[in-house]
């Protein structure tokens, strides 16, 4: 019994592009998102932390990507929120 | 329950675990046994580290003069890390500042030294068969691979099939969470051969569940952190990777001053006297860590590291720097006091990883859990080689994925016995160093492997495997009787718990293989998994 295809993504390229935004833009999401708590916390202390959380952040947004159904959104989403947390770095 | 989500949940599920099984098996595998890494050293060696004091076997004054005499130390930067539970150590011994005075200036090494048998050895030859599967659980052998990729590639691919086992491991969760409760006490034993799969893999997968996530989130850490580090360090830093491991406090970053003075000490530097200082400052921490900077200089300094022993506190690196000249303390953070949140939450990351915070009976119960894990992987492998093999698929997919299971099969069920047989052969041999354990372990796993491919069975390959590795088990005491004159109960009566432990770990996995075995039941077999795999599966 394996999962019903009618439920899952048909098209390669969507496929492709959703592991990529999953992977590629969870990792830029949770890493920016640590880097600006850097900025208001001990930079060791956030760091450290993020042993655990921006691991674990970056799972759950692999796997967001693949819950949403427009692929285009979490494309959008993941680019807006890494630039967002990474404004202060460059201000 | 929504059905979307369900089958998306399901089929990353399937797709990540399926990616990764085998390679996860064997890190699960390998993984159980480094637990006792220390103690399969001390097993190997027939060198107990139980009833030798600690603190007069590690003398630091009588090796750095004789390494004086061969290497001309002065002006130089050493560094000791040290092996915990033993009396080994790996010294790193830098160029000399002193170009003028020292003509062997430009000279660095790097070795094992131990300080119960006086003895510097290469990395190569204190190889032990602890070091191999520890370093095997993150694939480090995989390193020689001619692949560059700019970082070890053994490391990427440990890295990424550790992250790809926490996604599998959030989907398996989810997938499983709206029956979680009843799933967990159902098992049917009697039924079809699916059922039991699933059954064993979701009960199974759900009571590891904690001890696999915490081992996924760690793991991935611990061998690619510098997914972490390096935007860490160019984003704050400036692109300095090692301040930002020194801000971490990781013992081997941390560094006393390092100008060098050109001026010699008057007398001659008392290295023991310092390390009884530490211990003093100290109860109960095991120093981990020892670097000495401008060796014989002026401005010569010894920087300590030590962690408390976990029975005392479970979190609180101690930190020391003297000034040899005069012996004053330049900075001092006390071991095992106010810790802090950087202190409590490595600690979290190494201990929970290590296992080391509880002592024998917590180190079995994560290689018990461990081996668990293995059990889920395999079922794993089963159920999506099971589930596929219908009538409406098609032929060539079916024969693929019998291929695929039965490779995977063959490579991960073999490692018992290769393993317990490499215990045997080290013991045989007298010992050995890199070279003969990779011989010894990838021949006999690659052979033996290569012959269950070959053979098309999968339930031969796990009956086989089971007999031949419980046998083997039971034969790794026995050797250890027979050439290292360390039986059992001689162990017993001198006290060395740890070689003893590792015997009464394998004559425990005998037990239970050999139980194993007999339970499999001459069960009307499965149906053939695919028409043109399995020869004589009926």
């Amino acid at each position: 019994m394996p999962a019903k295809k009618k439920y899952l993504t048909q098209s390669p390229l969507v496929r492709l592009l959703k592991i990529t935004a999953g992977f590629f833009g969870g990792y830029a999401v949770s890493v920016s998102l640590h880097l600006l708590l850097a900025r208001f916390f001990n930079p060791a202390d956030v760091l450290i932390t993020a042993y655990f959380s921006c691991i674990i952040l970056w799972a759950v947004l692999l796997l967001l990507a693949f819950l949403v159904d427009k692929v285009w959104k979490i494309w959008l989403i993941y680019a807006l929120l890494t630039v967002a947390f990474c404004i202060p770095l460059f201000s | 329950m929504n059905l979307r989500r369900h089958n998306v949940y399901f089929h990353t599920h399937t797709i990540s675990g399926i990616f990764i099984a085998a390679v996860l098996y064997v890190m699960f595998f390998a993984g159980s046994f480094a637990f006792f890494k220390d103690e399969i050293a001390a097993w190997q060696n027939d060198a107990s580290g139980k009833h030798r004091p600690y603190a007069s076997t590690v003398v630091f004054n009588a090796m750095l003069d004789s390494l004086d005499g061969v290497h001309n130390l002065h002006g130089r930067d050493l560094s000791f890390t040290m092996q915990p539970n033993s009396f080994r150590a790996y010294v790193g011994i830098q160029p000399s500042k002193d170009t003028v005075n020292n003509d062997k200036a430009a000279e660095q090494h790097f070795f094992n030294y131990d300080f119960h048998k006086g003895e510097t050895g290469t990395y190569a030859s204190s190889y032990d068969l602890g070091e191999f599967l520890y370093r095997l659980h993150f694939l480090a052998p995989l390193n020689e691979v001619p692949i560059r990729i700019g970082y070890p590639f053994g490391y990427v691919v440990a890295g990424l099939v550790s992250f790809l086992f926490l996604f599998a491991l959030l989907t398996g969760l989810l997938l499983h969470w709206d029956k979680i409760v009843s799933n967990f006490y159902t098992f049917r034993p009697w039924s079809k051969w699916k059922t039991i799969w699933t059954d064993a893999h979701t009960a199974l997968g759900v009571i590891g569940f904690p001890y696999q996530f915490m081992f996924a989130v760690t793991g991935v850490m611990l061998i690619i952190g510098s997914v972490l580090v390096v935007p860490f360090s160019k984003a704050l830093y400036g692109g300095d990777e090692a301040a930002v491991y020194r801000d971490l406090e990781l013992p081997y970053y941390l560094t006393p001053p390092s100008e060098f003075f050109s001026k010699p000490l008057a007398s001659k530097p008392d290295i023991d006297h310092f390390v009884q200082r530490t211990r003093a400052l100290w109860p109960h921490t095991f120093i981990t860590s020892i670097s000495i900077s401008n060796y014989g200089d002026e401005n010569m300094h010894i920087l300590m590291t030590g962690e408390p022993a976990t029975r005392w506190r479970f979190a609180g690196q101690g930190i020391v720097c003297y000034r040899v000249s005069d012996g004053t303390i330049i900075r001092h953070k006390p071991a095992g006091q106010a810790a802090t949140y950087l202190d409590k939450v490595k600690s979290l990351v190494y201990r929970l990883h290590f296992g080391d915070y509880g002592g024998y009976p917590l180190k079995v119960v994560y290689f018990i859990l461990g081996l668990l894990g293995c059990v889920v992987i395999i079922t794993g492998i089963l159920i999506w080689l099971v589930a596929r093999d219908k009538k409406n698929v098609p032929r060539h997919k079916r024969v693929f994925n019998f291929w695929a299971a039965n490779v995977f099969v063959a490579a991960c069920l073999t490692l018992f016995p290769v393993t317990a047989f490499s215990f045997i052969a080290v013991k045989v041999n007298g010992g050995g160093g890199m070279d003969f354990i990779y011989r010894t372990y990838f021949w006999s796993w690659l052979l033996l492997a290569a012959f269950y491919v070959l053979r098309r069975n999968l339930r031969q390959t796990n009956k086989e495997t089971l007999l031949l590795g419980s046998f083997l088990s039971l034969l790794v005491p026995v050797a250890n009787g027979i050439y290292s004159g360390n039986w059992l109960w001689v162990a017993y009566q001198h006290g060395e718990t740890d070689i003893l432990l590792v015997d009464v770990l394998w004559l425990c996995l005998a037990v239970v293989g050999f139980m194993a075995f007999l339970r499999i039941k001459p069960m009307a077999a499965p149906r053939p998994v695919a028409r043109a795999a399995p020869r004589g599966s009926t």
